[in-house]
C-alpha cells in the first residue's frame, strides 16, 4: 500500500523558477524513503508540498490514498514533520512547547504530558527541559524537532535532514531511532545529503536532481547498481602490462580507469554482473604476472553512484537541449507555453 | 476546536507579555489619572476631558500600539507558522480566526481596562455633563474605529512579509484616509471627524441613530478587511 503518491507534481515560484519538474513519487508503508540530492533539488520543496504548506502548480499529492490540499488538517495528524533548521517560538521551554504542538494535535492535557516526558527522555532532552529554547544548540533543535514530530504518535514521518548539526553520537542515535520508528509499522521519509545516512538508515532510495527524480527504487538495488563496475585495486610489477590491455576486459569505450601510483580504479561501463568483471580482471592479473596487492568491489560506492547519476542526468540535459534546439529551428511552429514545458517531460523517461 | 483553543490562548498569552502591549497600558493610564486630578480640581466637563484625552492620547498611542499589534499578527511568525503550526493538525481558517479573535480580544479588553475605569472616575470626580448612555455609546463608537484599524493592521500582516512597511502602510493609511474623507465631506467615515464629534456624543446631543451608524460603518470596514485577510492567508503558500 502506497503512504505517498505524488503525480507529476510541478512547482514553480513566481512563473521563474521551477523547483519541482513532474515529480512521480511512490512510498510504500512501512518503508525508510531516502530523498537524496544536492542543495536546491526541490527535497524541501517536495516536502512543504506533501504537508500543505504550499499548493503545487501542476500534479496531484495523495496521502494515505487521500487527495493532500493545504486545509487538510485531518491527513496533517497522522504525519510528524521535522523541518530543517526547525523554527520554535523562542520563549517557549521544550515542556511548554511540546505541550503546544499536543494542544494543536488534540491530545488530551494528560496524555500530552506522558507523551512529552517518555519523548523527552528518548531524545536526551530531559535535563534541559525548562531552559529556553531560544539557548538551545542547533543540534538540541532538531532533537526537540524530533520530538515534536512524534508527539502525535504519526502513521507517516518526515523528516528534513534529520541529522543536521548533529554530533556523530547523535546522528547514530538518530539513525538508530528512525530505524526503530519504522520498525514500527511506520512510514518514514527523510531528506538529506548526507549518503551514508540514507545508506544506513534507508530501506528505499530515490535522487533529486533540478526538480526531478532521476532515480527511484530500493536501497539493495542502489548498492548493486553502485558496485557494478566499479572496482579499486593495487598491484606491484608489470604495470604498463597490465594497463595496456586494460581495455580487453569490456566492450570497446566500456572501460574507464584512474591510476595513482601502482593503484588502479576501473569503472567498468557494460551490463554483465560484478562476478565476471572480478573473474575478468583476476584473469589480467594472472596473465600480466604482476603481484596483487589488494581488490577490492566500489568504495565510497554509494557516494559514487550518486555522483554518477548526477553526472549522466546533466550530460543528458545538454542532449536533450541540443535535440530540443534542433526540433526547434525544423518544426519552427509551437506556442512558446507549450516549448518550455516539453523537454523536461520527455526527459523523465530517459532517467527512470 | 483545541487546535483553535490553543493558538488562542498561546496568541493571548504573547500579546500580554509583549513590551509594546505594557508601553501602550502605561502610556494610556499614566495620562488618564493626571486628568482625573485635573478635572477634580479644576472642575473640568467630563464629555470635554474625555473627549480630549481620546484626541491627545487615546487615538496616537492605541493607534500606534494597533498598528503594531496587529501588523506583526502573521508575518513575524512566518517560520514558526510553517515549522511549528501549520504542518500539524490545523486549518488555516482555525489559525488565522484564532489570531483575528485573539488580537481583536486582546485590543478591545486592554481598552475596556482603561476607558472603564477612566470613564467612571471622570463621571465622578469630574462635572458630569454626560448621560450613562452617550457615554457608553461614545466610548463603543471609538471602540469600533478601534476594531477597523486593528482588521487593516491583521490585513497588511498577511500581505506584507516584513513589519516594518505593514506598520507604516496602517499608520499612513489611517492618517491619510481620515483626512481625505473630511475633506470630501463623508464625515462619518473619517476618523479625526468622529472624534471631534465625540464631546456632543457623549453629552447625548448627538443622535444615537448617527452614532449606530459610525459603528456600523466601521464595523463593515472590518469586515471588508477580514475578509481578504482569511481568504488570501488560505491561498498563500507558506
Amino acid at each position: 500500500m502506497s503512504v505517498i503518491q505524488t503525480s507529476d507534481l510541478t512547482k514553480i515560484y513566481d512563473n521563474r523558477y521551477i523547483a519541482l519538474n513532474a515529480l512521480n513519487l511512490n512510498v510504500e508503508k512501512g518503508s525508510i524513503f531516502g530523498l537524496v540530492g544536492p542543495n536546491g533539488a526541490g527535497k524541501s520543496t517536495t516536502f512543504r508540498l506533501l504537508l500543505g504548506l504550499q499548493k503545487p502548480t501542476a500534479g496531484s499529492i495523495s496521502l494515505f490514498n487521500e487527495p493532500m490540499t493545504l486545509e487538510r488538517a485531518d491527513i496533517r495528524r497522522r504525519l510528524g514533520y521535522l523541518p530543517t533548521n526547525p523554527n520554535f517560538p523562542k520563549h517557549m521551554t521544550p515542556i511548554t512547547y511540546l505541550e503546544f504542538v499536543g494542544g494543536i494535535l488534540g491530545l488530551d492535557s494528560r496524555r500530552a504530558k506522558i507523551q512529552l516526558v517518555r519523548l523527552l527522555d528518548s531524545v536526551d532532552l530531559t535535563a534541559t527541559a525548562s531552559q529556553p529554547i531560544k539557548g538551545f544548540s542547533t543540534g538540541m533543535n532538531t532533537r526537540l524537532g524530533i520530538a515534536a514530530a512524534l508527539m502525535g504518535d504519526p502513521e507517516l514521518i518526515i523528516l528534513d535532514e534529520p541529522t543536521s548539526g548533529l554530533d556523530p553520537a547523535g546522528r547514530k542515535q538518530t539513525i538508530e531511532l528512525i530505524r526503530e520508528l519504522a520498525g514500527s509499522n511506520r512510514t518514514v521519509i527523510i531528506a538529506t545529503h548526507i549518503l551514508a545516512d540514507v545508506e544506513r538508515a534507508c530501506s528505499d532510495v530515490g535522487i533529486l536532481s533540478h526538480g526531478r527524480m532521476i532515480y527511484s527504487g530500493p536501497m539493495a538495488e542502489m548498492r548493486r547498481l553502485a558496485r557494478q563496475g566499479n572496482i579499486h585495486l593495487e598491484i606491484e610489477g608489470n604495470i604498463g602490462s597490465f594497463e595496456q590491455q586494460i581495455h580487453t576486459l569490456d566492450i570497446p569505450g566500456a572501460v574507464k580507469y584512474e591510476k595513482v601510483g601502482s593503484e588502479f580504479k576501473i569503472t567498468l561501463l557494460g551490463t554483465e554482473p560484478l562476478s565476471e568483471y572480478m573473474h575478468r580482471i583476476l584473469g589480467l592479473i594472472d596473465k600480466t604476472g604482476v603481484d596483487l596487492h589488494f581488490i577490492r568491489s566500489g568504495e565510497d560506492e554509494i557516494e559514487e553512484a550518486f555522483l554518477r547519476r548526477l553526472d549522466d542526468d546533466k550530460t543528458r540535459g545538454a542532449l536533450r537541449a541540443a535535440s530540443w534546439l534542433n526540433t526547434q529551428d525544423t518544426e519552427n511552429s509551437e506556442l512558446d507555453v507549450q516549448i518550455k514545458v516539453d523537454p523536461p517531460n520527455a526527459s523523465l523517461s530517459d532517467n527512470t | 476546536m483545541q487546535a483553535f483553543l490553543t493558538i488562542l490562548k498561546y496568541d493571548f498569552g504573547q500579546l500580554s507579555q509583549s513590551w509594546v502591549s505594557r508601553i501602550w497600558i502605561i502610556v494610556m493610564i499614566i495620562p488618564a489619572i493626571f486628568l482625573i486630578f485635573l478635572a477634580n480640581y479644576e472642575n473640568e466637563f467630563a464629555s470635554e476631558t474625555m473627549a480630549f484625552y481620546t484626541a491627545t492620547v487615546l487615538m496616537p498611542a492605541s493607534g500606534l500600539a494597533i498598528a503594531v499589534l496587529s501588523a506583526s499578527s502573521i508575518n513575524v511568525e512566518s517560520g514558526i507558522i510553517a515549522d511549528s503550526i501549520l504542518s500539524r493538525a490545523i486549518t488555516r481558517t482555525e489559525y488565522v480566526c484564532a489570531k483575528i479573535l485573539s488580537r481583536m480580544g486582546f485590543i478591545l479588553v486592554t481598552y475596556s481596562i482603561v476607558i472603564i475605569p477612566f470613564s467612571y472616575f471622570m463621571l465622578r470626580y469630574g462635572v458630569n455633563d454626560t448621560a450613562d448612555s452617550s457615554v457608553f455609546l461614545g466610548w463603543i463608537v471609538i471602540g469600533s474605529i478601534l476594531t477597523a484599524v486593528a482588521a487593516f493592521g491583521i490585513l497588511m500582516s498577511v500581505l506584507f512579509a516584513n513589519l516594518l512597511p505593514a506598520v507604516l502602510l496602517v499608520l499612513l493609511t489611517v492618517s491619510l484616509s481620515s483626512a481625505l474623507m473630511q475633506f470630501l465631506g463623508l464625515e462619518l467615515l473619517s476618523i479625526s471627524a468622529v472624534i471631534q464629534e465625540l464631546p456632543e456624543i457623549f453629552r447625548g446631543e448627538t443622535l444615537t441613530s448617527t452614532g449606530i451608524q459610525i459603528i456600523g460603518i466601521f464595523l463593515i470596514l472590518t469586515s471588508i478587511f477580514l475578509f481578504p485577510a482569511v481568504f488570501i492567508f488560505g491561498k498563500k503558500d507558506l
